[in-house]
């Protein structure tokens, strides 16, 4: 697997749109049904490591005034680069699967 | 859980700022939200794992974070992943240029030096671990009852105001509500000043009412504690006259609770004691009641109409705010002053009854601050006792490495080099128990203030802040610096020609190196033996407490007590409606034998104290023949309560309103008033110019211990609830169900009496009894812990010693038996090496603790800080356990086989 497991995952809660690091977590605990748990440092780390590498930026703040208390922060976007990335890996993840279920004897996916 | 969120704070700090400056309020909001997923009330494994967790994750990004800026990674590189930790730090060794790479490098390899024995790594880290958890958690509970100032703005400045009356050896009394108006007109000292009173109020702004404690405040209280409101106002001066509309504040904590701190709130009413209050104010964040059972909200408090005439009657607790620049000596000469011109100008009321300032934090505080010392000194001596464990321990394995250490110096390194790699190793096992410590400490404190929130004032804002880690870490220094020593000053010293040539680092440096090593060990011993016998003291103590005759029987008793709300119960025949309705109502009860009420209950506090007047002395106004506690109770009240009587008859049905009054008195009041003489029939005043306030003695009881479990009450005095009948009410049952069952009867018969009226406290008998011993049997158990860890750790060492000597002298050992010693005279010489460290030991540390006893005296009941049975008892004790620990290495040298240890050679 190319992609670190959380990267992933992390990936995946923002090709739901956009979120704060918050709702990111919720996402991802959503999808993996709670098998997954970003605690605090590991989930804002990686964010700064995946900006670092342009797959997700951060959006441009609202310029809502009632929601300007200070340094409320902005959310974070997939990137063109991010959605390719997170699509490469799927596609790797899912050819994986079918040669699984293959050897494994179980329906195959098609 | 905000202990949990002031550690994870500090936890924060650890990441580079840069990273934290941006990020510190999302990471501070996702932990608390991940915090409360765990649910209200988590499980403490499932607590512990969740911050071992949330603990790691912050350390291992703070050291990725770190280790990159330190070799200045930009973000865009490298993943965390991908750079794995161990490679990291390899790469950090020396020739970087920067010194964090050297301590690094110097940690790896006393890391990777350490895990080659994994044995002596764990007892090491688990000594140290044990040792400054025990200091982490008293130092965090310290900080928070005694180190901290009051939460007020200058706190210094605020007095709490009493009177006293030493003739009857009262230090600390009341103040009757004349003579407080009359302190605040004269007074010359104060900037402000308020009197309040502890009140239970029920509260219900839902459905069901609920007991809340609450302050009933004079006008200028929120002026004495220095506070303003958050919303709304304070008390003014209409809010106090008795017909004005009822009004009320709420704490913040209150308001959140209650209100989930809707601002909306001002205006709102809400139903306190069965009347409708309106809510003017809501109180600072930080204001905190200063009472044992804090504070949810603050009512006026209203003069009632009889407090005018009533300079006798002791009922207000008195505030006060120093004039700037006051200090409370200058504010007591005032107020003696003052207390003196009002004797003369009241003497019937006033004789003999003086004023007393003291600062509210020593009113607070009273006797925990001494308390928390004797635990500080005490897990200081356990620190003691596990670093000169640790320095034992580092000298044995030092010796066993002078070899190598040897060669490193032929090859260079130089002595200051060597140090600092031992050093560095002692630092990385003081840090790994200080870090595990941190954790220990973190569990038992929160632990501790969730099973016993009450123990000590000021409980609930105990905190593990940043102060704490910081103390820790210098406990880390501190002991690493302390342990290293010894072995530092001593292993290096060895001549390096010697050591090589010689090849047994045994003989190495021996004498000196041996002498420092039976120093450590003795010191611990001694260590030890304060601590058993603090803790032996404390435990006799205990065992004394446990066994006192309360005067009445609290097993199988159920209690509860409720104040019914004044502005309901307004005529004495709704109070009696009352008392007959719950009467009847508990008697109805399956399982309930007996049923009763009183005003005030044994061992519940409830000062209800009264002067009275013998008949046919002469009267002397000012000067009563005595003070009594007065009970009023129902008729069964003494057969429920299991109170012996003792002659003449109790408290009967008979004894209506309308009967004539009567008394019936305690042992000790009948002693002393009648000491030889028949107190039955005889008359008690307890207002001379009343009447209805005289009520003839019909019967003699035994003694209850009203206050304190362990202090012989005022004598005491009980009277019909029918003839003296008050808002006050406690409740005593008794039946052949559990308690548990008593309870829920109780609370349904309540409901059908007045659903509106909360019971405010509903607690077993057993359960009483054990409240009031709580706090000795706290410090026994902790101070058995650290007796019982020092006691381990002390035996520990002196195994050490006496294993590492034998394993030393193997070859003497082996020549003695092929020349024809027995194993009983190798027995004898290895015990000979241990016996006098042990008696040394045993005798400094009696000597010790009988120079320090005198601190716990105040600490003890009917037990001598010298008591014989203790100090002979923990001679025994540990003389067993630590000839134990000496036989197992003699055994082993007994067990030698001269042919296979010469054999080596």
């Amino acid at each position: 697997m190319a992609l670190k497991k959380h990267w992933y995952h992390i990936l995946l809660a923002l090709a739901e749109g956009p979120a704060h690091g918050a709702e990111i977590r919720r996402r991802v605990r959503r999808h993996t049904q709670g098998a997954l748990r970003l605690y605090p440092a590991m989930l804002y780390g990686s964010l700064e490591d995946l900006r670092g590498k342009g797959w997700i930026r951060e959006a441009e703040a609202q310029a809502d005034p009632a929601e300007s208390r200070g340094e409320r922060a902005r959310p974070f976007v997939l990137t063109e680069e991010g959605r390719s990335v997170l699509e490469a890996e799927t596609r790797e993840q899912e050819d994986l699967i079918r040669v699984a279920r293959g050897l494994l004897g179980g329906e195959g996916m098609g | 859980m905000s202990a949990g969120r002031s550690y994870f704070k500090v936890l924060l700090r650890l990441l580079p700022s840069s990273f934290r400056a941006s990020r510190e309020a999302e990471l501070l909001a996702l932990f608390e939200e991940m915090r409360e997923e765990l649910g209200a009330r988590p499980g403490l494994s499932r607590l512990a794992v969740f911050y071992a967790r949330v603990t790691l994750d912050i350390l291992e990004r703070a050291l990725v974070e770190r280790i990159r800026a330190l070799r200045g990674v930009r973000v865009s590189g490298a993943g965390p992943g991908q750079a794995p930790l161990g490679r990291l730090l390899r790469r950090g060794g020396p020739g970087v240029g920067s010194w964090l790479p050297g301590v690094l490098h110097d940690m790896r390899i006393a890391l990777r030096g350490l895990l080659k024995t994994p044995a002596f790594l764990l007892v090491a880290v688990l000594t140290m671990t044990l040792a400054i958890g025990a200091n982490a958690a008293v130092f965090t509970i310290l900080r928070a009852v005694v180190l901290r100032s009051l939460p007020y703005p200058e706190p210094d400045r605020i007095v709490m105001l009493t009177e006293n009356k030493l003739s009857r050896g009262w230090e600390s009394f009341r103040v009757s509500p004349p003579n407080y108006w009359d302190w605040k007109d004269r007074n010359r000292s104060l900037e402000a000043i308020a009197a309040y009173q502890e009140a239970s109020v029920s509260f219900s702004p839902g459905s069901e009412a609920r007991a809340l404690h609450g302050l009933r405040v004079s006008e200028g209280f929120l002026q004495v504690m220095g506070t303003s409101p958050l919303l709304g106002r304070g008390f003014n001066a209409e809010d106090l006259v008795p017909e004005s509309k009822p009004v009320v504040v709420l704490t913040y904590a209150l308001w959140t609770r209650a209100f989930g701190q809707d601002p909306g709130v001002l205006g709102r009413e809400v139903l306190l004691e069965g009347t409708k209050h309106t809510v003017v104010g809501v109180l600072a964040k930080d204001w905190e009641g200063f009472t044992r059972r804090g504070v949810d909200l603050l009512i006026p408090l209203k003069p009632q109409p009889y407090w005018y005439t009533s300079r006798g009657s002791h009922m207000l607790m008195g505030l006060g705010r120093l004039r700037p620049g006051t200090s409370v000596s200058q504010a007591q000469t005032d107020f003696s002053a003052i207390a003196s011109e009002l004797a003369a100008e009241h003497p019937d009321t006033n004789t003999g009854w003086g004023a007393v300032v003291r600062p509210l934090r020593d009113a607070v505080l009273g006797d925990s601050g001494n308390q928390l010392l004797l635990f500080m000194l005490s897990a200081a001596f356990v620190l003691l006792i596990a670093c000169a464990n640790l320095a034992n321990m580092i000298l044995s394995r030092t010796l066993g490495r002078s070899q190598e250490f040897a060669v490193r110096r032929a090859l260079g390194a130089g002595r200051a080099r060597l140090s600092r790699q031992l050093l560095t190793e002692t630092l990385v096992l003081a840090g790994l128990g200080g870090a595990l410590g941190l954790l220990l400490a973190h569990l038992v404190v929160s632990f501790t203030v969730r099973t016993w929130p009450q123990l000590l004032p000021r409980l609930a804002d105990v905190r593990l802040d940043a102060s704490v880690v910081l103390f820790t870490v210098g406990l880390v220094f501190a002991s690493a610096i302390l342990a290293s020593f010894v072995p530092a000053t001593n292993a290096l010293r060895t001549s390096l020609q010697q050591t090589i040539r010689s090849g047994a680092p045994g003989l190495a440096g021996g004498r000196t190196l041996r002498a420092a090593r039976e120093t450590l060990v003795v010191a611990e011993v001694a260590l030890a033996v304060i601590l058993l016998v603090g803790s032996g003291l404390l435990l006799r103590s205990y065992r004394a407490m446990e066994s006192v005759d309360p005067g009445f029987v609290p097993h199988g008793r159920l209690f509860a007590v409720t104040s019914l709300a004044p502005g309901k119960y307004t005529t004495r025949a709704e109070v009696l409606s009352f008392e007959e309705g719950i009467l009847a109502e508990m008697h109805r009860l399956p399982g309930v034998t007996h049923a009763a009420v009183s005003n005030i209950l044994p061992l519940e506090g409830g000062n209800n104290i009264w002067g009275f007047w013998v008949e046919g002395r002469p009267v002397d106004p000012g000067n009563s023949d005595g003070s009594a506690i007065l009970y009023r109770v129902s008729p069964e009240y003494l057969q429920t309560m299991g109170v012996r009587l003792l002659s003449g008859r109790g408290i009967e049905d008979a004894d209506r309103a309308d009967a004539s009054r009567v008394v019936v008195i305690s042992e000790s009041l009948a002693k002393e008033q009648f000491p030889d003489g028949e107190a039955l029939g005889r008359r008690l005043l307890f207002d001379p110019e009343d009447p209805d306030y005289s009520a003839t003695i019909v019967g003699l009881v035994s003694d209850v211990r009203h206050d304190e479990l362990t202090e012989t009450s005022m004598p005491q005095a009980y009277v019909p609830f029918q003839q003296f009948p008050t808002l006050d009410v406690g409740l005593v049952l008794e039946g052949s169900t559990s308690t548990a069952d008593l309870a829920r009867g109780l609370q349904q018969a309540m409901k059908v009496v007045d659903p509106d009226q909360p019971l405010a406290r509903v607690v077993s008998g057993d359960a009483m009894v054990a409240d009031t011993i709580a706090l000795p049997r706290f410090r026994t158990l902790l101070m058995t812990v650290f007796g019982l860890t020092g006691l381990l750790l002390a035996v520990v060492g002196l195994y050490g010693v006496l294993a590492y000597g034998v394993s030393q002298r193997r070859r003497e050992i082996g020549v003695r038996m092929a020349m024809g010693a027995s194993r009983a005279s190798v027995l004898i010489l290895v015990l000979r090496d241990g016996l006098p460290l042990l008696a040394l030991g045993l005798l400094t540390g009696l000597l010790g603790s009988v120079a320090l006893g005198r601190a716990l005296r105040s600490m003890l009941y009917a037990v001598a800080p010298t008591d014989p049975v203790v100090l002979a008892g923990v001679a025994l004790l540990l003389g067993a356990v630590a000839l134990v620990a000496m036989l197992v290495p003699a055994r082993g040298a007994a067990a030698t086989d001269p042919a296979r240890v010469l054999g080596q050679e």
